[in-house]
């Protein structure tokens, strides 16, 4: 009964997911290199710039946070995390003097636009973002690099969105597969 | 007629939906899942959606678990299942689809709701609402700029700047006439180092000591120092919005100052454009998220009807179960009374239409079980008598079949219920033969039986005793007949008359015989006595007496006469001694052949007789009276004067003896009375030779027929093999 039971719920679960991604085509771009020791990772969303378009063009605030995850890959077991980083970024816009407030949150940098494509370009584009210090890597083995991207609408705040964090399980922006060469450069 | 179809298409599925309907639930929970499955483009949280679709997910698992229990159980064969199945459907069902419709209307409702709240009017009203204070705000900077401008294009403030010493009026009283010409509520002046050279500031209302501080150059100031071009920005401080514009001021390409100008934006304005931005943006919002607004009314509104479905059906299942249970009682305690337990009682739930139902059963089921237990012991009584009505049966049946005299069983009108096997052969009727009736004893020889039975109806005798002579072709059979009259006329189901033949043939024979004897004996003791003095003397006064008599011819014939008819009296009175005092047969084993020889030794004289063939085999009998008796038969037929044959068959059972003569045959009174003693047809015949040949062959178990009355006439000596003889009994 309970195979029987397991295997609906598989089948049902199929069956909502798959019809979800069908509908979401993911676009994305993942490039990682390396600079002076660190692992640096370039990611851009395309699928979300009309809906963040739309919500700033609203008024309603837009937070947005780049999760870089560092995992060693292994045969019989799930894969083993070494680093993950999280960058936020944030704007705020101010309808009535058309501006739009960019906060970098990971680094603290506020600043002011008067363009929407760039406060949404801000939100969408995580260049250079740095993921890991080489030296917590071992050198020929294999890791992966995942990104996420996690949306949140409105005012965010650190403490009071546990469950906004909880509910929300992020959208996959791909991986890609990073080896650690003797002379130091990245390989994808 | 529609109702009625109605109802059999819905017992015809009820087992159907008893056993599936879990499942199709279950499926179709399964679909709501999946429907209120949260999407990413909805609105607000999706606690909603998720509580929505855990309830229908654990409804879903729990119809499942529930529909798998009641198979495995197989629960839909069980008494008042389908009732309970029929109950709690219709139950959920007049709560369900209200609240169906219910959810539908409010939801086109809420649909049309939507409409007029999200209508075009209202969103160009907020549009227009919004530019209107955004144009204000960029009227205010595009002022700022445009004096800004005009600023700049006059020199005689950077050469004030230089040229008046630090301290003095006349800066200040350049950036008053420019705060005055423009509007401007403060001006301030920075040297290149950043440093306040001037200030200028208009008093206004609430404003604090902490205000009259010079605040810091923002990024966009320094950045204008850096450019060399004037910028505007707006700041939000704690006292208010503020339009502030960067100035840098050269002499002759060097910068010299950076003027700072503000205005610091009417409250009540900035109050007004923030609630239009605030509305504009939560409208934006709601308009953005109308169907996820639409969603939580329906999750809402859908949460209340799984609640209020859930709740009805619990109390349904309650109460089905209360109704049901105890019909279920009934139904199981139907099944083993139908099985034959008479035990079986109801629990009573209730003083209700159910309990009353159940008491009702029990009282049904204790007057069955005590009909049954009367009807067990009726069953065994009759059981009982039936066997023992068998057993006479049985007896009676037998005692009939063994008994020696015919029995006839007569209804009223003569026919006949039963009749032994005796009576088929007292009254020589082939076994085949069918009789219904007594009237269909058409044959001529039972013609005296139907005529006693007609005495016997027609005189109303209660019983009645007579003898009947039965003549059936040769043989003549004496029967002692006696009828009686059973029960009464009434009384159709049982036998009206009972008939009782006996063969006495042979008891009127013996005693004919005995008669016979003792005249025999009689007459021998009394006759013979005097004939042999009678013999003596007539021979004495012959010799003594014949020398003196005239007529000595006379004389010797009267005395010869005397002496011959004497010596015939002695004869006769031998023969009647013979027949009176016949000795029982001295049986042994003889053989045929040996007989016959001597049968023929003793004849040869005799040209007319012939013996024919001597056959094998072996007779048990005594020699000298069955000679004795093959005697009698030869001189009978020797006295035709005809041709005599002698012949003998032998069969596997008996042996018979055949004499055969040529004569005239023998007329229906001589066969009568021919094996009665003394009868002859001879005048000097004593008539005791066929008597006493007869005698001497029943006196073997065997019988003397005359087996042919009319030319050629034929007797036959029938002896049986089985007859005990006494050399065999020697022997063994």
């Amino acid at each position: 009964m309970l195979r029987f039971l397991f295997l609906a719920m598989m089948v049902f679960q199929l069956l909502v997911f798959g019809a979800e991604a069908e509908e979401n085509p993911l676009v994305k771009q993942t490039h990682i290199h390396i600079e002076n020791g660190i692992v640096y990772c370039d990611v851009q969303t395309f699928n979300q710039e009309a809906y963040i378009l739309k919500v700033l063009g609203g008024g309603s605030p837009l937070t947005v946070f780049w999760q870089f995850d560092v995992l060693r890959e292994r045969a019989f077991w799930s894969n083993s995390s070494v680093a993950v980083v999280r960058l936020g970024r944030q704007v705020i816009p101010d309808l009535v003097t058309k501006r739009w407030l960019m906060r970098d949150l990971s680094a603290g940098v506020i600043r002011y636009t008067s363009d929407i494509h760039v406060a949404m370009r801000f939100l969408t584009t995580m260049n250079h973002a740095a993921a890991v210090d080489v030296s917590l890597l071992n050198k020929q083995e294999k890791y992966i690099l995942g990104t996420k991207l996690y949306v949140y609408e409105g005012e965010w705040e650190e403490e009071a969105s546990w469950w906004t964090t909880m509910m929300n399980w992020g959208e996959d922006m791909g991986s890609v597969e990073l080896i650690i060469p003797d002379e130091g450069a990245a390989v994808e | 007629m529609k109702v009625q179809r109605l109802n059999k298409r819905i017992n015809q599925y009820t087992p159907f939906l008893a056993t599936w309907f879990p499942f199709v639930l279950s499926a179709g929970l399964l679909v709501m899942t999946a429907w209120v499955w949260p999407s990413d483009e909805q609105f607000g949280p999706t606690f909603l959606n998720w509580l929505n679709m855990i309830l229908f997910l654990v409804l879903a698992l729990v119809a499942f678990v529930f529909g798998l229990q009641r198979m495995k159980r197989g629960e839909s064969k069980r008494a008042g299942t389908h009732l309970r199945t029929k109950l709690i459907t219709a139950m959920v069902l007049m709560v369900l689809v209200p609240s169906l419709v219910f959810q539908i209307t409010a939801n086109q409702v809420i649909e049309k709701g939507m409409d007029v709240w999200f209508d075009v009017r209202v969103d160009t009203l907020l549009d227009k609402a919004m530019k209107l204070a955004q144009g204000f705000y960029a009227g205010i900077e595009s002022d700022m700029e445009l004096s800004l401008t005009q600023v700049a294009s006059d020199n005689d403030l950077p050469l004030e700047i230089l040229s008046a010493p630090l301290g003095t009026m006349m800066i200040s009283q350049h950036l008053n006439k420019l705060l005055q010409q423009y509007g401007w509520h403060k001006a301030e002046l920075f040297d290149v180092s950043e440093r306040v050279i001037a200030v200028v500031q208009r008093e206004i209302r609430g404003q604090r000591l902490n205000d009259l501080r010079t605040r810091p150059l923002s990024d966009t100031g320094k950045l204008s120092i850096v450019l060399g071009h004037q910028s505007v920005e707006h700041e939000v401080r704690n006292n208010g919005e503020y339009v502030v514009g960067y100035l840098p001021l050269y002499n002759q390409q060097r910068l010299v100052a950076l003027l700072r100008s503000e205005v610091r934006l009417p409250e009540d304005v900035t109050a007004s454009a923030r609630s239009i931005e605030a509305d504009y943006r939560t409208y934006r919002e709601l308009e953005r998220h109308r169907q996820g607004i639409q969603q939580i009314f329906t999750h809402t509104l859908m949460i209340a009807m799984i609640l209020i479905t859930c709740i009805a059906a619990a109390i349904a299942i309650f109460f089905a179960r209360k109704l049901t249970t105890p019909i279920e009682d009934l139904a199981l305690a139907l099944k083993k009374v139908e099985k034959g337990d008479f035990n079986t009682l109801v629990h009573i739930h209730a003083q209700d239409e159910l309990g009353s139902l159940a008491s009702s059963f029990n009282s049904m089921t204790a007057r069955l079980k005590q009909n049954m237990e009367v009807l067990t012991q009726t069953q065994q009584e009759l059981t009982g008598a039936l066997v023992s009505s068998r057993q006479r049966q049985f007896v009676l049946e037998n005692l009939l079949a063994n008994l020696q005299s015919g029995v006839i069983l007569l209804d009223e009108s003569g026919g006949i219920r039963l009749m032994n096997q005796a009576c088929y052969e007292l009254l020589s009727l082939p076994e085949s033969t069918l009789k219904k009736s007594i009237f269909d004893f058409s044959e001529v020889h039972l013609s005296p039986m139907l005529d006693f039975f007609e005495t016997l109806q027609t005189q109303g005798l209660k019983s009645l005793q007579t003898e009947l002579v039965l003549s059936h072709g040769l043989q003549t059979t004496k029967i002692l007949a006696r009828g009686t009259l059973l029960g009464e006329k009434e009384d159709k189901l049982f036998s009206r008359w009972l008939l009782v033949f006996d063969d006495v043939t042979q008891l009127a024979d013996a005693q004919k015989h005995q008669a016979w004897s003792e005249v025999a004996q009689r007459l021998a003791h009394e006759i013979k006595n005097p004939l042999t003095p009678i013999k003596l003397s007539t021979e004495r006064v012959q010799r003594r007496f014949r020398s003196q008599v005239d007529d000595v011819e006379v004389f010797d014939t009267c005395t010869y006469a005397v002496i011959n008819q004497v010596e015939r009296l002695q004869r006769l009175l031998a023969d009647f001694s013979n027949l009176a005092t016949l000795p029982k047969p001295k049986t042994e084993v003889v053989s045929i052949a040996s007989l016959l020889r001597d049968m023929r030794e003793l004849y040869s004289p005799y040209q007319n007789l012939t013996f024919e063939g001597l056959p094998e085999g072996d007779v048990c009998c005594d020699p000298d009276q069955i000679r004795q008796v093959l005697i009698n038969l030869i001189d009978n037929a020797l006295a035709t004067n005809t041709h005599v044959r002698v012949f003998v068959e032998v069969t596997a059972k008996d042996t018979c003896f055949y004499v055969q003569d040529e004569g005239v045959g023998i007329d229906a009174t001589t066969q009568k009375h021919m094996f009665e003693p003394y009868f002859s047809t001879k005048q000097n015949g004593s008539g005791l030779g066929l008597a006493i040949a007869q005698r001497i062959t029943e006196e073997h178990g065997g019988q003397l027929q005359l087996v042919s009355a009319s030319s050629p006439t034929r007797f036959c000596m029938w002896l049986p093999h089985v007859f005990n003889c006494r050399s065999q009994e020697v022997a063994a």
